[in-house]
């Protein structure tokens, strides 16, 4: 299923926003990834991950 | 040809300086007048004080954003950020991502996680990749103050940029301090490789889900103040 992401920012100090029309599969897979990095740093167990892999 | 042997800053650097003195290029007597430009060569800035080091912006964050948008002006050939008091809405550290075509698009690939790689990072073995430039940190409602100070080289024809950090924040859930740091550039090993060249926006932003175009996390940066300074090129 496609989302709607708006994010809000700024840009050079003025109001800047982004909207991006994302797959929710794609969303679930990078919160499992994060999830799974977090838990890395603060010594939970949990699976590896690419994002502290080693530098290729 | 120039000695590129030669440190980056020759001169202007003593034990015990303030940072305002570190900036000026004054402590020690000494002008730390010769930086590397963006295409990789000595050069000396033609003004802006005795360390060449000019203000491009400064402001802070009065209401939550998701991300902070930096434009490089092409006139520069070295940056530097020092932000005060990040706070973001979740227990979570901070990171950037480059954009080479003026803020379109950000090299970031959020799937394989490699498109930074870190050669130097506090506390880790081995270089490790990520597919944002991390920059350490827990920024998540700490009650003291934080800084974040970043020094970036944008790159150029066939070179890539290069970020090197040091944070200070306190961690809430340790608790304690943190001090990080490290240096990274753009992978060219990752599944998809960057391609080479200047950078033209920054894009910082809590870490979140890992991607930058945009940012999906809905984490926020809620407090900060930064100071933006750059080195014109002679």
């Amino acid at each position: 299923m496609i989302t709607t992401v708006v994010s809000t920012g700024m840009r050079d100090g003025k109001p800047f926003s982004i909207t991006a029309e994302i797959d929710s599969d794609v969303i679930a897979r990078r919160e499992a990834a994060a999830a799974a990095r977090r838990a890395q740093k603060t010594g939970a167990p949990a699976a590896p991950t690419p994002s502290e892999k080693p530098g290729s | 040809m120039p000695d590129l042997t030669t440190p980056l800053l020759v001169e202007g650097k003593s034990a015990g300086a303030s940072v305002a003195s570190m900036i000026r290029g004054s402590a020690g007597g000494g002008d730390a007048t010769k930086y590397l430009d963006g295409a990789g060569a000595l050069s000396t800035p033609a003004g802006g004080g005795a360390s060449g080091f000019v203000q491009i912006s400064s402001g802070s964050v009065s209401t939550p954003v998701e991300f902070l948008d930096f434009t490089l002006p092409d006139d520069y050939s070295l940056f530097s950020f020092v932000f005060f008091g990040l706070t973001i809405s979740s227990e979570d550290g901070f990171g950037v991502a480059v954009s080479r075509d003026g803020g379109n698009s950000f090299d970031c690939d959020a799937d394989n996680a490699d498109t930074y790689f870190f050669t130097f990072a506090m506390g880790r073995a081995a270089p490790v990749s990520n597919s944002l430039c991390g920059l350490g940190g827990n920024l998540s409602g700490t009650t003291v103050p934080s800084i974040l100070n970043a020094s970036v080289l944008p790159g150029g024809d066939g070179t890539f940029p290069l970020i090197s950090y040091r944070s200070d924040t306190w961690d809430e859930v340790l608790p304690g301090p943190i001090t990080d740091g490290g240096t990274g550039s753009l992978n060219p090993t990752a599944v998809v490789p960057p391609t080479a060249g200047r950078a033209t926006t920054l894009r910082f932003m809590p870490f979140g889900r890992g991607d930058a175009n945009p940012p999906t996390s809905g984490e926020h940066i809620t407090a900060g103040a930064w100071i933006f300074l750059g080195v014109p090129t002679p």
